[in-house]
């Protein structure tokens, strides 16, 4: 299909689109990091509270890492406002067009989170008084989760639909783009690394052994949770090696260049030595821990998939990025010329209108013409009642009764009483001529 | 023009704009602006004196307000760029290129804002006693950034009323510092103030005990603070009335209430002043009498400046019309200096998401109503908030039907009837066009669906 090519906004953009992108890719890379902590978190948190229902100690690991999400899902909120403004500047006509061809999924993002969140302090802040309806209880960890995870599903489907123009004409929904090829492996790809490094988080987080004791468990040791939330990590990076490729298998092939494919065989060495490490962790083996490690180079990974992002988005637009920028310069010339026409002496043509007929045309001619109905009576009536007298146009105009039911009453004329009175002359004289 | 049109038709896309934009000042201002150098300061008050009694209510109003402010207050902030971008995607996509920086200035701000609330509410408990000073330190710096975000946020919605300078030199700055810019803020500000007071005194109701001491207190001290801060924002309102362009003052009357309440402009504003004098009332009333107190005294003011509020935010954002940015881009998302070219090469020539692109015979009210989709949906609905159909049966009471050519007339001069429409941008076949298709919506309703826009027939 033909790509649609709309023209830019015509103001210059506040700053060198290089340090736009920089901007745009580090404010995303701190965005998404508390994403994953939130939502991560509210799927372990969830996944321990119902371990918890046998063994207590996992209730109370569960009731600490609510307590996180809730200060984790602010800080991802706020994060996330820097990326939507600057994209919206880098990427006007294509994220604009995405949104606004799925506009009722879109705004359906702030209620849903708004839910997500009431869900979520209502969790966290309920966990005493329904210590006896677990059921309950769960639920709504449950509820809270199942919302968290509706959200990035619509994010992921906006933000690669805009890398499609010749695309655009088939979406007729929400649904039509959402079934784009790779929407979907781009989404497992991403809820596998948000388990991922919520993991790694809670296995820093309950691995500090002051805080540790002040929890007071009963049976369960340090170690023994550390190396669960290590398994989940282990597990879920593992299930990248699947997701991946099915991602990069699902791309277009345009929009694939050299670099991409550079940055993702670095990304896979690096997801093996921390897959190693991981295991290392999760078998016990002892020796100098690996956390930062682990963290370093996942942290490493997640910058470069944000570059391979961007490369692929660049080379996918870069086409059509050509096409806008022709058809913007073309039409803004067309535009001057026709604005400067128009400015030019003598530029409008035709007969020069008296003041009387400039401002009845302004103020009157909407609804009055002299010989038929528009919206109010033909004037010639009018004049037939004033002839003589223009002051009483004025004065009516200016306070109009109301004589015709069977016309809107004519609302009170804020114009000032000379200019009203040229109109009248003006009213009275033609149909006198007439 | 260039964006596919999303449109709301039972609800109105100005309905859904304005419904985001006013809960999100009805929570912001109370809940957030006002209320935390309220709370600053009476936690100070109540360290000095060390009342245990007034910590915990105030830790418990802070609750609220935390649970609030980062839920469906953060949440309606981001829903404005969310709903913004589907309804005009043109104005906030240009606002945003001119304001980029000062947005992401207060991005910066927001940021410490959020992270200063969670830890001023989540460590209330634990720093008590001696570590009490540097906790109300936290709530000063939360006091400060909240209200720096007021102070950036109001350069760039009094630009959207006047541009003042920006228009010749399109520089940052120039935009910032628009004739409107001080007056607003100090009306927002007292006006913030003077509500958290008022939202202090009804969160404060169920955490204090009927004819209790610390009830009395809490009436006396919130009413006295409320009225502290109602007699500069009177004053600063009239400021405010004073420097908005006489151009848009002719829209008030019809901004103030709708085009059919116009009339009873007068008595609207009498209303509001009625409002502000029963505000003043209880407030006193609370002062000098606080045990004699009832529900009227806590739960009406803060009533009050909700409607106040509320009607504020709808008047602002009504008044600047025909524009969308003073002066620069008109209601419908066309540009002020587009008029001339889409004069004369049409608006459907220009628009990408049309079923068509020329007028003719056969396709004549097809193409009207793309023509509307473009020139007048943004604002209008065809049978829902604010619908053409009924407006036009305004005009035409009690005819057997409604005469296309008299809608064509009336088009054609609409800016000059109607001070708060934009004029007409389109040829003559076009406007014509659409005057024959409106003209079909005397005897049926024509419902859109999403699918059923005008969207994907082009080649």
């Amino acid at each position: 299909m033909e790509p649609v090519v709309p023209k830019d906004l015509l103001l210059p953009l506040p700053a060198p689109s290089w340090l736009l992108t920089v901007l745009l890719l580090l404010s995303f890379a701190l965005h998404i990091l508390f994403v994953n902590l939130m939502l991560g978190g509210s799927l372990l948190a969830l996944i321990a509270e119902i371990r918890g229902l046998k063994n207590r100690d996992w209730d109370k690991i569960s009731h600490e890492i609510a307590k996180t999400i809730t200060v984790n899902k602010s800080i991802a909120v706020v994060l996330g406002v820097a990326p939507l403004l600057t994209i919206s500047v880098l990427y006007t006509v294509w994220f604009y067009t995405a949104t606004t061809l799925t506009g009722h999924t879109w705004l359906a993002v702030v209620p849903l989170v708004i839910l997500a969140f009431l869900l979520s302090y209502a969790h966290k802040y309920s966990w005493e008084k329904l210590a006896h309806s677990k059921g309950l209880h769960i639920t709504l960890a449950a509820a809270a989760s199942a919302v968290f995870l509706i959200i990035p599903l619509i994010f992921l489907t906006e933000i690669n639909l805009m890398l499609y123009p010749e695309q655009w004409r088939a979406i007729a929904s929400f649904w039509d783009a959402l079934f784009l090829s790779n929407v979907l492996p781009r989404y497992f790809h991403f809820i596998a690394a948000t388990v991922a490094l919520a993991g790694l988080f809670c296995a820093w987080y309950f691995g500090r052994a002051k805080y540790f004791a002040g929890l007071q468990l009963e049976t369960l040791t340090r170690a023994e949770v550390v190396r669960s939330f290590y398994a989940v990590a282990l597990a879920a990076t593992s299930a990248q090696l699947f997701f991946g490729p099915l991602l990069f298998l699902t791309l277009p092939a345009h929009v694939i260049s050299a670099s991409v494919i550079l940055i993702l065989v670095v990304i896979l060495l690096l997801a093996g030595i921390a897959i190693r490490w991981l295991w290392l962790e999760v078998a016990g083996t002892g020796g100098e821990p690996r956390l930062a490690r682990i963290g370093g180079i996942l942290t490493v990974v997640v910058v470069l998939m944000i570059w391979a992002r961007h490369d692929i988005r660049e080379t996918a637009i870069a086409p059509h990025r050509a096409l806008v920028a022709a058809k913007t310069a073309d039409y803004t010339a067309k535009m001057m010329q026709a604005h400067n026409y128009l400015v030019m002496p003598g530029g409008l043509g035709g007969t020069v209108l008296s003041p009387g007929a400039q401002a009845f045309s302004r103020r009157c001619a909407s609804c009055h013409a002299m010989d038929s109905r528009l919206i109010g009576p033909p004037l010639k009536e009018a004049a037939a009642l004033y002839r003589g007298n223009p002051e009483g146009i004025v004065t009516w105009a200016l306070q109009p009764g109301r004589r015709r039911p069977d016309y809107p009453p004519m609302p009170p004329q804020q114009v000032p009483r000379d200019e009203l009175l040229q109109i009248a002359n003006y009213i009275v004289d033609t149909v006198t001529k007439q | 023009m260039d964006f596919p049109i999303f449109h709301a038709d039972f609800f109105g896309n100005r309905l859904l704009i304005a419904i985001i934009g006013i809960l999100h000042i009805l929570i912001n201002h109370p809940f957030a602006v006002g209320m935390m150098p309220l709370i600053t300061v009476l936690e100070w008050w109540a360290y000095r004196r060390n009342r245990a009694d007034w910590d915990e209510l105030l830790r418990k109003i802070l609750g609220v307000c935390f649970i609030v402010t980062t839920t469906v207050g953060a949440l309606t902030g981001v829903g404005i760029w969310f709903s913004t971008a589907v309804v005009n995607p043109y104005a906030i996509g240009s606002l945003l290129r001119v304001f980029y920086w000062a947005w992401f200035t207060e991005w910066v701000i927001f940021c410490s804002e959020v992270v200063l609330i969670l830890f001023y509410f989540l460590t209330w408990k634990r720093m008590g006693g001696e570590r009490k000073p540097a906790h109300i330190r936290i709530g000063i710096a939360l006091s400060i950034m909240s209200w720096l975000t007021m102070v950036i946020v109001t350069g760039i919605l009094g630009f959207m009323m006047n541009p003042g300078g920006w228009a010749q030199e399109q520089s940052l700055l120039s935009g910032f510092l628009n004739p409107l810019y001080h007056p607003q803020l100090l009306l927002r500000t007292t006006l913030a103030l003077g509500a958290a007071g008022s939202l202090a005194l009804a969160l404060a109701l169920p955490f204090t005990e009927k004819g209790s001491k610390l009830r009395s207190e809490a009436t006396r001290i919130f009413c006295g603070w409320t009225l502290f801060w109602v007699v500069p924002m009177i004053i600063w309102s009239a400021v405010y009335y004073r420097a908005i362009p006489v151009e848009m003052l002719v829209n008030l009357p019809v901004a103030f209430g709708t085009q059919a309440w116009a009339g009873y402009y007068g008595l609207l504003l009498k209303v509001a002043a009625g409002i502000t004098a029963l505000l003043i009332g209880l407030c006193l009333w609370g002062l000098w009498q606080p045990k004699r107190t009832n529900a009227a005294v806590w739960i009406l003011p803060i009533i009050c400046f909700a409607i106040l509020m509320g009607q504020f935010e709808r008047t602002r954002q009504f008044i600047r019309k025909p524009y969308v940015i003073g002066f620069y881009m008109f209601s419908n998302g066309i540009r002020v200096s587009d008029v001339p070219y889409i004069l004369k090469t049409g608006v459907l020539a220009n628009s990408l998401w049309t079923r068509h692109t020329t007028v003719t015979p056969e396709n004549k009210v097809e193409a009207g109503r793309d023509v509307f989709m473009i020139a007048c949906s943004r604002c209008h609905t065809l049978n829902g908030m604010n619908s053409v159909s009924s407006n036009l049966a305004r005009l035409y009471p009690g005819q057997a039907w409604w005469n296309a050519g008299a809608i064509d007339t009336y088009i054609k001069n609409i800016h000059g009837a109607r001070p708060h429409m934009p004029p007409f941008a389109g040829t003559a076949a076009e406007r014509s066009a659409l005057a024959a298709y409106l003209a079909t919506l005397y005897d049926r309703r024509d419902l859109t669906s999403t699918a059923d826009l005008p969207t994907n027939n082009r080649k």
